[in-house]
This record gives C-alpha cells, sequence and structure tokens, in this order.
C-alpha cells in the first residue's frame, strides 16, 4: 500500500538526494554551486542517519545524535570553504573552479 | 496514512528543487531552491520523530546556511557566470546518474505497491514523539557522547578564532 511508509521510502529518498548532489558536483563550475551540492549530499547521509536510528532498534539514538553532529560539522564546514572560497576570488576575481586550478 | 501524506510531497519537493537548484543558470535561483530543499528535509526529519534534528535543520541549514551563501553570492561577481559545458566523461557521469534515479523511482514506487520484503517495522507500531528524544539527545550529550560534545566545542572555538584573526 502507498501509506505504508518503510525505511525503504527514506533510504531512496537519501540515495536521489545524494545522487544529485553528486551530480551537482561533477557538472557544476560555480563554487558556490557545488558547495550547495556538497549540502545536498550531507542531508542526504542525515536522512539515512535519523531513518536508520527510528527503524533499527538496535541503534537506539545513535543515529539521530550523529546525524546532529553531521549537520553541524557540515555548516562549519561550508563556513571554512566559503571563507577559502573568498579569499582566492578576491586574487583571482572569479567565481569558476577551473579557474583556481594553480591554488 | 498520515506520515504518507507529509512523506509523499515532501519527498516530491526535495527531488524536484533539489534537481532544479543544480541545473539552474542563476546562482540566486539555485539559492532559493536549496533552501526549500533543507526546510524539506526538516519536514522529513520531523516525520521521522527527529524533531530535535528537524529544529536544528531549520535553523541551520534554512536560516543561517543560506545566509553565508547569500552573503558570498553578493560579495561576488555573478554578472560573468558562463553556463556549465555538459562535455566528455561528465555527459556519461550524469546519463549514468540519471538512470540510477530513473532506477530508484521505479524502485520507490514498486515498493509503494506492497513488495516490501518481510519482517520490516511496520509503521503502525511507530508514533511520532514516541521515544522521548529530547530527553535522550541530552542524555546522549553529556554521558555518552561527552567527549565527542567537547571535541566538537573545541573545533568551533577554532573556527570562530580562526575566522576572527583573519577578519581582522
Amino acid at each position: 500500500m502507498l501509506s505504508n511508509i518503510t525505511i525503504y521510502h527514506y533510504l531512496l529518498l537519501a540515495f536521489i538526494l545524494f545522487m544529485t548532489g553528486l551530480c551537482g558536483v561533477v557538472v557544476s563550475k560555480n563554487v558556490i554551486k557545488i558547495l550547495i551540492s556538497i549540502e545536498f549530499m550531507l542531508t542526504g547521509v542525515n536522512i539515512n542517519f535519523t531513518a536508520f536510528g527510528l527503524y533499527c532498534k538496535n541503534l537506539a539514538f545513535d543515529g539521530y545524535i550523529f546525524a546532529l553532529f553531521c549537520i553541524a560539522i557540515g555548516a562549519v564546514e561550508l563556513a571554512i570553504a566559503l571563507y577559502i572560497f573568498y579569499a582566492m576570488y578576491r586574487e583571482k576575481q572569479t567565481s569558476e573552479i577551473e579557474d583556481y586550478g594553480d591554488v | 496514512m498520515t506520515q504518507a501524506l507529509v512523506f509523499y510531497p515532501t519527498a516530491l519537493i526535495i527531488m524536484v528543487f533539489s534537481i532544479i537548484a543544480i541545473l539552474s543558470k542563476k546562482i540566486v535561483y539555485s539559492l532559493i531552491c536549496a533552501i526549500l530543499v533543507f526546510m524539506a528535509s526538516g519536514v522529513i526529519f520531523y516525520v521521522l520523530g527527529a524533531e530535535y534534528n528537524a529544529v536544528i535543520q531549520l535553523t541551520i541549514y534554512g536560516l543561517a546556511v543560506p545566509v553565508l551563501l547569500a552573503m558570498a553570492i553578493m560579495f561576488t561577481d555573478v554578472k560573468n557566470e558562463k553556463r556549465a559545458i555538459i562535455t566528455g566523461a561528465r555527459r556519461y557521469i550524469i546519463l549514468t546518474s540519471v538512470v540510477l534515479i530513473i532506477m530508484a523511482l521505479v524502485y520507490l514506487v514498486a515498493i509503494g505497491v506492497n513488495i516490501t520484503p518481510e519482517h520490516t517495522f511496520s509503521p503502525a507500531n511507530t508514533n511520532l514523539n514516541h521515544f522521548r528524544i529530547f530527553d535522550a539527545i541530552t542524555d546522549g550529550f553529556f554521558s555518552t557522547y561527552l567527549a565527542a560534545f567537547e571535541l566538537f566545542s573545541l573545533l568551533l572555538l577554532a573556527v570562530v578564532a580562526g575566522v576572527s584573526d583573519n577578519a581582522k
């Protein structure tokens, strides 16, 4: 039945989000868009963690807490990446990833 | 049933807007779509019974991260953007990804019509807010995961100190 939401639904949603993010990392040339894609991938991973935390009884709350750490570390990583990007942008005056090859 | 009513539209929003965010030519549109994806992910966390994660997701990814990205967009020149050129090996990677996504969608529909394996956890036994998540997470932070919590605090402190130092 369509009303039955199982762990597989969440895993597939996370997989699709992860693949979309991976696709964006490969295709995009803008640094900010690549960072957004990485955040999509991290969100997919977080959905996985939370789904396992709910459905797998032996994990108890480890999945939830892992997801929390992952969210916080993802935000920190984004802040640092944006700082590095801005430092490079001041030198190169471009936001295209291919122009940063010699950094 | 309520879980399904929330899950399917939210999952559709996540899938559609994440693809739009990747394919959009203008970076501002990508950011707006990304905000929608992050907020919809918060709804998914809530449906999963992790309301604390949902709040953190909405505040950090729904508000703080877009502000950071918007500042980065404002500080950089977005007028000289080039369109992503899809050539060579990238084309095959994209093709493979699209095929995988279509297969995943087909599988999603297949398990939606009750072709699920046996011995899975029944959603009928899963109630929202059943596990007292707030108590469990706070207990975890201050007992089992105390070392990781402190290490993470040190990491955040180092980041703040580094950014402050570089901002001078």
